[in-house]
């Protein structure tokens, strides 16, 4: 095999591809790139077997053939110092010269037959497909990431939960202590509605994968794996096999008060709070009254209290709260006001963000 | 400056005894665990028997050739604990500020007991003698100006010493000494010591700090600050009230490597760790598990949980996973140890947790069988499980 491909070019596809290289396996094979080219297009693939990641560009004075190529080629091609970069791989023992300006490389490749397919197979019919787009996605993930559970052997709590019906797809994602949910709108390919779960911290590479420019994302569901695709990039996510709550049955419909607050007073009310909240629960006391909300916090090293002007219906109430975990929410809501919906002292407050209906979010409280 | 006395009951165990029966005094008295429940090892020798050259940890077949003499006796924790709180409520007569560091070991600060009972030395002589009449115990007191020296001074001679050391004997008197004799410095640390050329305590001291802690990390500052003489640490009177773990080991009467018989030991043991736990009103976030296998090579490992528990369920579920994770199956198990660490008060600002109606019907079904053995006794109720006497069969 051998190439000339402009050095920009290249190691910007290494560098979205790198997301998915174990630093170490138990199969060696995957702690390297895939190079494969069939003549007119260069793919380069790497997978942890949880998330895999493929990328293709077009190239020219090439020819077919395929080789592994150590990790260590990330770095490689970053620092060249040409514009552009001959590769050339022995196709006898996978040793890759690799050149740019006077600097001159040889890395050991190994042969590519052995590795595991990343991209989803094309004579496969999926069990779903639909298109979305980018920021639609984008949106929907920042507002459920952060509530999933990043503790190990957490089973459906370490995943987001997506649900496509129709023309419509919700995630929703709960560490047991809080719960995100929200929805999109999408265009359904084939028809078919679909639920599956995918582990959050494999899908916090979306955003480092796709960009704005990628537009419109086409998804697809095949046995098993769960696949986004747009321009020359795919990445497979590996399915959850675990069964996740039904969320709208946890989700209260009758509430005691609703409030409205200046989300940045509230954010940075509770950051100041948060420096003196006690525990790992971080608990925070908020006096909700008709027009003025106050928090307070205190532990062994001192006390806080901060009043903060609110809009109100319903009854006044006293509620415990893990700062944290309202912060996250605070941090994700865009429209200047945030709502706070509350069912009593012991019982969840939901907290929305006006900009964004379908996004709701639920803590539950500490209990004091 | 400060005045620190350290107190330092010599031979405990075999002391308690014999001020409980004098007919025991002045003779070779050791206490020991069960031979035939393989936990035959010396508790404590009294001097007597030490004399013979029986040392704490031998097994007792080995001393009962070196002291055939001896009196060999099987622990009695009631009667340590009386009497090691018949000690703190002497020397709470001196002055609060009483640090209890173990059964038999206690720090006090009597900066400000001058006016009231004269120097330091004196008030050292005075409760040692104190000890001794209306206790019939002996102890060692060592003196001066912080926790560590008072210590390290104590340990100098015994039984019965009396010793004074201020920092200015520090280098005459601490620094030839070998850096395994320093409060501090454990069977891990000496051969890590060793290995940087560190033999005697005077050579930690000379060390350069950035060595030490480059090794031992904040660790190494404290040893250097201690080798040369200087620790601030106060005696504080609660420190032994905060519980930091809770623990229960059992040396099994054979080798064990069967899953379903070492989680029935695990869970016997948990469930003892979670019931104490309870008790001191406490919630354990870390679960380390040990075994010791039948080539006496022991291991442990930890595994932190994401909020704290009280329950028996899951600290067993957490050894028994740490168990499956980390130890070859066919190890031989001799021994297994559940300790819980990482402890926060219970009650305080308890996170609700959405799906998690199975722990809450579970944390009241604790709450009801707690209050059954707290009223009827632990053996009044009994899990299943562990209703099987040594054959096997149910009892």
């Amino acid at each position: 095999m051998r190439l000339s491909v402009p050095r920009s070019v290249l190691a910007d596809h290494l560098q979205v591809v790198s997301r998915a290289i174990p630093s170490r396996s138990t199969v060696p094979v995957l702690e390297g790139v895939l190079f494969e080219s069939d003549g007119n297009r260069m793919t380069l693939a790497a997978t942890n077997l949880e998330i895999g990641i493929s990328t293709s560009f077009a190239v020219s004075h090439t020819e077919t053939g395929k080789v592994v190529l150590p990790a260590k080629v990330v770095d490689i091609i970053k620092r060249l110092p040409g514009e552009s970069v001959q590769i050339n791989v022995d196709t006898a023992n996978y040793h890759t010269d690799i050149k740019s300006g006077q600097a001159d490389f040889q890395l050991y490749g190994t042969s590519g037959d052995e590795f595991p397919a990343v991209k989803a197979r094309e004579d496969e019919t999926p069990v779903c497909t639909f298109t979305i787009k980018i920021e639609e996605l984008r949106r929907m993930l920042r507002q459920t990431l952060f509530s999933v559970s990043y503790e190990e052997g957490k089973g459906a709590f370490n995943g987001v939960f997506f649900s496509l019906k129709e023309e419509k797809i919700s995630l929703s994602s709960s560490d047991t202590f809080r719960l995100a949910t929200t929805s999109g709108a999408v265009q359904n390919k084939n028809g078919k509605d679909a639920d599956f779960l995918i582990p959050g911290r494999i899908l916090q590479e979306v955003n480092r994968i796709f960009d704005d420019e990628d537009d419109v994302i086409t998804a697809a569901l095949y046995g098993g794996r769960f696949f986004l695709s747009c321009g020359g990039k795919e990445a497979g996510f590996r399915l959850l096999d675990d069964n996740f709550p039904n969320v709208s049955r946890v989700i209260p419909s009758d509430f005691y008060a609703r409030a409205s607050v200046d989300a940045i007073s509230l954010q940075r009310a509770l950051e100041r709070a948060v420096l003196l909240s006690d525990g790992i629960n971080q608990v925070v006391r908020l006096a909700v009254e008709q027009d003025m909300l106050t928090i307070r916090a205190a532990s062994k090293y001192g006390r806080i209290q901060e009043k903060l002007p609110l809009s109100m219906e319903g009854e006044k109430l006293e509620i415990s709260l893990n700062a944290r975990f309202m912060l996250d929410m605070l941090k994700n809501c865009e429209g200047e006001a945030c709502s706070l919906d509350f069912v009593g002292h012991n019982k969840p407050c939901v907290m929305r963000d006006p900009l964004h209906p379908q996004f709701l979010y639920m803590v539950l409280p500490v209990k004091t | 400056m400060r005045r620190i006395i350290h107190v330092d009951m010599n031979a405990f165990f075999a002391s308690c005894h014999q001020a409980r029966e004098p007919g025991l005094r002045g003779r070779p008295v050791l206490v020991a665990g069960d031979p035939g429940e393989r936990r035959g090892i010396i508790l404590t020798a009294s001097y007597e028997a030490r004399a013979s050259g029986v040392k704490t940890a031998m097994p007792v077949w080995q001393a009962r050739k070196l002291c055939p003499e001896g009196l060999f006796i099987r622990p009695d924790h009631r009667l340590y604990l009386d009497y090691s709180r018949r000690i703190l409520d002497i020397l709470l007569r001196y002055t609060p500020l009483v640090e209890p560091y173990s059964i038999d070991e206690a720090w006090l600060d009597v900066t400000g007991c001058g006016r009231l009972f004269g120097p330091a030395e004196e008030i050292a002589l005075d409760l040692q003698r104190r000890l001794g009449d209306e206790l019939e115990l002996p102890c060692s007191v060592g003196i001066s100006s912080n926790k560590f020296l008072a210590k390290m001074a104590s340990e100098r001679q015994k039984p019965r010493g009396f010793t004074v050391l201020y920092p200015e004997q520090v280098p005459a008197v601490l620094w030839p000494l070998p850096v395994g004799e320093m409060v501090g410095v454990g069977r891990k640390t000496i051969p890590v010591l060793q290995e940087m050329g560190v033999a005697t305590i005077g050579q930690l001291a000379a060390m350069p700090v950035r060595l030490l802690s480059g090794r031992f990390g904040v660790m190494g500052e404290i040893l250097h600050q201690l080798a040369r003489g200087h620790d601030e640490s106060p005696v504080d009177p609660s420190a032994l009230d905060s519980v930091k773990s809770v623990g229960h080991s059992v040396t099994l009467p054979r080798d064990i490597s069967d899953p379903a018989e070492v989680d029935t030991v695990l869970l016997d043991l948990c469930d003892k760790v979670a019931r104490r736990l309870r008790r001191s009103g406490c919630l354990a976030r870390t679960v380390s598990l040990t075994v010791r296998d039948h080539n006496f090579v022991n291991m442990t490992r930890a595994r932190t949980l994401g909020e704290p528990t009280g329950l028996t369920e899951v600290i067993y579920h957490t050894a028994r996973e740490i168990h499956r994770h980390s130890f070859e199956p066919w190890r031989k198990i001799r021994l297994l140890g559940v300790t819980v660490s990482n402890l926060t008060e219970a009650g305080v600002g308890h996170q609700l947790s959405l799906f998690g109606a199975d722990s809450e019907r579970l944390e009241r079904l604790t709450r009801t069988v707690d209050r059954l053995k707290d009223r009827f006794g632990d053996d009044s109720l009994q899990r299943a499980r562990l209703c099987q006497t040594k054959g096997g069969g149910p009892k």
